[in-house]
């Protein structure tokens, strides 16, 4: 098998940002969806294929160079945020990459992700590693603020130096089925971003079905989101494989229909390694190996890589360590 | 294969399930089967043996007996002595066994999916997750209508010693379409399992 040259964690200037499209309803207002088969179809996904050994091991480095590496608590601070950025930028140990032979492989995760107050810290700590900052604007995490506020948070991360922009959509549009104004609201907040990618939260553990999950991805698509994440990690429910097939089938034909390829990120609740390969064999499975890097998928967790890093010291010695050997992230 | 090139490609590495437990039960008959007859392991009349393969190999997996006239005429002779006692039983006693065989085919369901997917040569997913599964499903079912035959199906009576002939496709499960209903309804068998696909139908003999 020929290898192709590494591709690093950087956003890739070729890929083809959405656009979006014109408002159009009739394009999603037919949807429904078959919850008893996709929830089927999420139940036998992963009993399906198993990934083991070496695969293992590089599909858990794979899952690590999608990770938005993420601190959004209440009591961040800047030191918090260092140790964060620190860990984005050698998230293994050098001695288990290097017994993997990946230690030239540039292995970082694929972004930070912080509050906005805190991205000036970030931007300090990473210096010049090239790893974007993703700041969770537009009022996170329930989305109540007034639209003209979300815009100016947008425009103050954009200009502190976050180069993704995490948004949470008003959640009483999509209860309200007010799709016309979700479009409006997802739109100008694309507009305030610029050059940053969006990343669109629908919150979908506030969703009450998978119908409503799957027209506001259209439309959050439609809008111009470079990806459709699931929540905020600040739900009471958050990412699940079902809700996830939802989103991803509704990302397939809006490519199928546009060419533009929208991303996915799955966020909260996602801690352990065995999960994150769930999820990667489900975008496997679902969308394709072009969609398996962190251009077009994300994961949105803290303490997963705590857990992908212990995996991955199993793998090269044969023998697990303790869950606070490995530094904090 | 290296883990950067995984890393890149991001292949699914192989999984394959362990054959040791099907090996070994080829290898307690010395890859040569003898004909079940009457519960017990029966030379051919024959004398004559032919080869069963792995599909996807083409590796030789055990030679099975070729049964004659006379060979078929014992298992019928046998079967039909087995009948008297099989109907007199009754419906409950009968729904006991069935239910019994059912619970056989889980206890070793691991084995069977593995033996099928050798000698049918289908994929182990096929198998372990489909094939098998309904096959105890169809035991238990059938053992429902067993304990019911004397009250909701009244009309059905046994209709003697039933020869079955079952093809290479499903090969356990066609086994268990064709054996369940005809014992549940008080019936005897005598079964010729598909010459491509003999193997489970045998450990099926040995086990049950």
């Amino acid at each position: 098998m020929k290898v192709n040259n590494m591709t690093s964690n950087k956003i890739k200037s070729h890929h083809k940002r959405n656009e979006g499209i014109p408002f159009d309803a009739n394009l999603f207002k037919d949807i429904t969806i078959n919850r008893s088969a996709v929830e089927r179809r999420a139940a036998t996904l992963s009993g399906r294929r198993s990934v083991k050994k070496q695969w293992q091991a590089a599909w858990l480095l794979k899952a690590l160079s999608c990770i938005d590496l993420t601190t959004l608590a209440g009591d961040d601070t800047k030191s918090n945020v260092h140790r964060l950025c620190a860990k984005a930028q050698s998230p293994v140990r050098y001695d288990l990459l290097k017994a993997m032979e990946m230690e030239d492989a540039d292995i970082t995760v694929a972004a930070v992700c912080v509050y906005h107050n805190l991205i000036s810290d970030a931007v300090e700590a990473l210096g010049d590693s090239n790893i974007p900052i993703a700041a969770v604007s537009t009022g996170f995490p329930a989305g109540n603020i007034p639209l003209k506020e979300k815009i100016k948070q947008i425009e103050l991360s954009v200009a502190a130096g976050a180069t993704e922009i995490d948004i949470v959509v008003s959640r009483n549009l999509v209860l309200q089925s007010d799709w016309k104004g979700l479009y409006e609201e997802v739109a100008a907040c694309r507009k305030a971003c610029g050059e940053a990618h969006m990343k669109t939260i629908l919150a979908t553990g506030e969703i009450p079905t998978y119908s409503k999950v799957a027209k506001a991805s259209w439309v959050s698509m439609m809008a111009g989101s470079d990806f459709i994440k699931t929540s905020t990690g600040k739900e009471s429910i958050n990412a699940t494989i079902p809700v996830s097939l939802v989103m991803i089938r509704a990302i397939r034909e809006y490519h199928e229909l546009t060419g533009y390829k929208v991303g996915f990120k799955p966020a909260g609740g996602i801690s352990k390694a065995k999960q994150a390969l769930n999820w990667l064999i489900l975008i496997k499975e679902e969308l394709g190996d072009e969609w398996l890097n962190p251009e077009l998928f994300r994961f949105g967790a803290s303490s997963l890589l705590g857990d992908i890093e212990r995996q991955l010291e199993h793998y090269v010695t044969g023998r697990y360590s303790a869950s606070f050997r490995h530094p904090m992230a | 294969m290296k883990i950067k090139e995984i890393y890149e490609t991001m292949s699914y590495g192989p999984a394959p399930e362990s054959a040791d437990e099907a090996i070994q039960f080829l290898e307690s008959h010395k890859r040569e089967f003898k004909l079940f007859i009457n519960g017990k392991w029966v030379k051919p009349s024959s004398n004559e043996y032919f080869e069963t393969i792995n599909p996807c190999t083409k590796e030789v997996l055990a030679k099975i007996s070729e049964a004659n006239e006379t060979d078929v005429n014992k298992a019928v002779t046998a079967a039909k002595k087995a009948l008297p006692e099989w109907v007199s039983i009754g419906a409950h006693k009968r729904a006991r066994y069935l239910y019994a065989l059912a619970r056989q085919i889980q206890k070793h369901s691991r084995l069977f999916a593995v033996l099928e997917s050798l000698d049918n040569g289908k994929p182990i997913r096929e198998t372990r997750d489909i094939d098998i599964p309904i096959v105890a499903r169809h035991f238990y079912h059938h053992a429902g209508w067993a304990q019911l035959r004397d009250t909701e199906l009244k009309d059905y009576k046994e209709v003697g010693v039933i020869g079955q002939i079952i093809p290479w496709n499903f090969p356990l499960m066609m086994l268990a379409w064709k054996i369940a209903p005809a014992i549940a309804m008080g019936n005897t068998v005598v079964l010729k399992p598909a010459e491509y696909t003999p193997l489970t139908a045998l450990l099926f003999a040995e086990i049950c």
